[in-house]
């Protein structure tokens, strides 16, 4: 008589278990066993692909893959995708905050494209793009190892480009947004005014579900090119204008783009009284917890630098100036042997600190760099990381990541051709005039030779000449 | 129409029904206890049967959904108190158990604790190494060693230098 309640409450098994009638994974429901590996970090989930094929096929279903992505992104699962050029060019690791372990990851498409920088990270996906070619543009995701190159559709000749990548939650489409200007105009604007609110672009936009380019037209702003790439932030990209005329004074404006309905737009930037505000390129935007945020040098000097967050999106008067970190140089851009072979070039577009996120303890983590080579755009998580506490303006090195970073990649340079830098220069920081510095505000540690020499504020260092300085 | 059984005859004030799992035993539940399990709610609200049976679940595990359908069922306990029982319940049980467990609430179609289970299972499994992973879930390893050794050198970044756990 229970034949019949039998069947009823029989369920459908989890697809595989036909294939693989051994696999006691395959016998959990589909949902259940979705929920189950949704819920692990991509290390324990790459792990367990590994333990047969069936489930390497299964780590790649696509209702599990956006599972673990939201699942992550809202337990806030912290982790970086570190691009670095030493000791070996263009390597990308993978670093998991929780572990503070910093793990190589594969570039299968470095055959194609040997030079690459990031224009983003989202939806899981890297977006690359050949810094030599830069019509060739790559997604590639660096747990799979799959990649894709977009269609190219592109000439570049006498064009600057400005870019942004984003996924949409909603839409769950990919997009790359590139606005190109002519480059007479981007090389004019920067001597004559004339032309700065009449700049001419070209706006393109690749969607990965159409797998095609679409035209969008023009925007009436021209944006900087250290601004790109875009930052990303509830579903829009942003940049930074060049200065226009604003209320009868040049100012610069905060310019979005919506990923969903494809619409530009202006945000005010934060501090427009101020007339230090946005005159010096070192200041940029990040996204910080959820807000869109304003990286901006304070004066004197401007090495020193304040963080503005918009607390509520769109809305103006919210503004906020949350932090004001002092001057720093973190101990390994010191000791790093790269510093052998760096080039300085002049200050302007040249961004030395760069506010990366906010960790889950409340830190902040900063960007240092010591100068690309020249030709190169910049990547997105390079080199080396600091962390710093808004109170005490005190850093910690990531633990061991270089000594690691060292200890790993020093077996793969067999056999390698990347290991010589590209441009090999003398320049050291050693200067045959002698000169010294007053420092006006915040603190920090400088190194002479071979001592070390923490100032604050009312400090005075006069250098010798021919004394190694950093 | 009220069945009883060899556990001796009904006094309930509330309707009830038995459940009788696949070793044969038989389990008293007040109905208010086995409609939260969507599949016997079904099945109660199609046919008068006081009697289900469930091929598929073996006693041990069929103890602990009831205990948790009981609890649940239980109006006298604030949802504090629920909550506090579903940690609980499955804190301290061996992996094996959660796998049967999260099988049955599935069978019974009982989410809130598949989901409570889920996680555990996951919490459990998480840094665990491919080894341990194989066995606890009978996988057999269907890679020759020549793929596996390539796979393991195409992913390094994920396998190396890791405090996995290996029990």
């Amino acid at each position: 008589m229970d034949s019949e309640n039998e069947q009823q409450i029989k369920k459908t098994k989890h697809q595989n278990e036909k294939d693989d009638p051994i696999n006691g994974f395959a016998q959990l429901p589909y949902e259940i066993a979705i929920d189950i590996l949704s819920r692990l970090p991509i290390t324990s989930l790459i792990q367990l692909s590994f333990s047969c094929r069936s489930l390497n096929t299964f780590s790649r279903d696509p209702h599990l893959v956006s599972t673990h992505l939201s699942r992550s992104s809202m337990n806030g699962s912290e982790c970086l995708i570190l691009h670095s050029d030493y000791p070996i060019h263009n390597q990308l690791h993978f670093l998991q905050l929780s572990d503070k372990k910093v793990r190589k990851i594969d570039t299968p498409f470095a055959l194609s494209m040997h030079e690459f920088s990031i224009i983003g990270s989202s939806g899981g996906l890297l977006c690359l793009i050949n810094t030599l070619f830069p019509e060739s543009i790559n997604l590639y995701n660096p747990f799979t190892r799959d990649h894709f190159e977009i269609p190219k559709n592109f000439e570049f000749k006498d064009k600057v480009a400005v870019y942004g990548f984003g996924f949409h939650p909603i839409t769950k489409d990919y997009k790359v947004i590139r606005i190109a200007y002519h480059h007479l105009m981007a090389t004019n604007s920067r001597g004559s005014r004339a032309n700065n609110n009449r700049q001419l672009s070209e706006v393109q936009v690749y969607s990965r579900r159409s797998n095609a380019w679409q035209n969008k037209g023009v925007v009436p702003y021209r944006l900087e090119r250290w601004s790109s790439p875009g930052v990303l932030l509830s579903g829009r990209l942003h940049w930074v204008s060049r200065r226009v005329k604003f209320n009868g004074r040049l100012e610069r404006t905060i310019v979005s783009y919506d990923l969903a309905d494809d619409l530009f737009d202006v945000i005010c930037n934060p501090v427009s009284s101020s007339v230090s505000f946005w005159r010096w390129t070192s200041c940029h935007l990040a996204a910080l917890d959820g807000c869109l945020c304003v990286v901006v040098p304070v004066p004197p000097g401007h090495v020193a630098f304040s963080i503005w967050i918009m607390k509520e999106y769109g809305v103006n008067e919210s503004w906020v100036k949350e932090y004001t970190i002092g001057v720093h140089n973190p101990v390994s851009m010191i000791s790093h042997e790269s510093e052998r072979h760096h080039i300085w070039r002049h200050m302007f577009g040249k961004k030395k600190v760069r506010v990366l996120c906010i960790l889950k303890s409340g830190e902040l983590l900063l960007e240092y760099r010591e100068g690309d080579l020249p030709g190169f755009t910049r990547s997105v998580y390079k080199r080396d990381h600091a962390l710093i506490t808004p109170e005490s303006h005190v850093f910690s090195l990531l633990p061991d990541w270089h000594d690691y970073l060292k200890n790993h990649t020093t077996e793969q340079i067999i056999g390698s051709t990347d290991k010589q830098p590209l441009l090999e220069t003398p320049g050291e920081e050693v200067h045959y005039n002698q000169h010294g510095l007053l420092l006006l505000e915040g603190q920090g540690i400088y190194r002479l030779g071979d001592s070390w020499y923490p100032v604050q504020a009312g400090d005075a260092i006069w250098m010798a000449p021919f004394v190694p300085q950093w | 129409m009220v069945t009883t059984d060899e556990k001796g005859p009904l006094t309930a004030k509330k309707k009830s029904v038995i459940i009788r799992s696949c070793d044969g035993d038989e389990f008293l539940v007040s109905e208010s206890a086995a409609v939260l399990s969507t599949s016997l709610k079904k099945i109660l609200e199609e046919k008068e049967d006081r009697l289900i049976h469930l091929s598929d679940i073996d006693n041990k595990t069929l103890a602990m959904v009831i205990a948790y359908l009981s609890t649940h069922a239980d109006d006298g306990l604030s949802d504090d108190l629920k909550r506090s029982f579903d940690q609980e319940f499955v804190s301290g049980k061996e992996f094996d158990v959660l796998k049967y467990l999260v099988l049955a609430t599935d069978t019974l179609q009982v989410t809130c604790l598949c989901y409570t289970v889920a996680k555990k299972m996951a919490d459990i499994m998480k840094n665990k190494l491919v080894e341990w992973v194989r066995r606890e879930f009978d996988i057999q390893n269907d890679y020759t060693p020549e793929a596996e050794a390539e796979i393991r050198r195409l992913d390094a970044w994920a396998w190396d230098d890791r405090q996995l756990e290996d029990d």
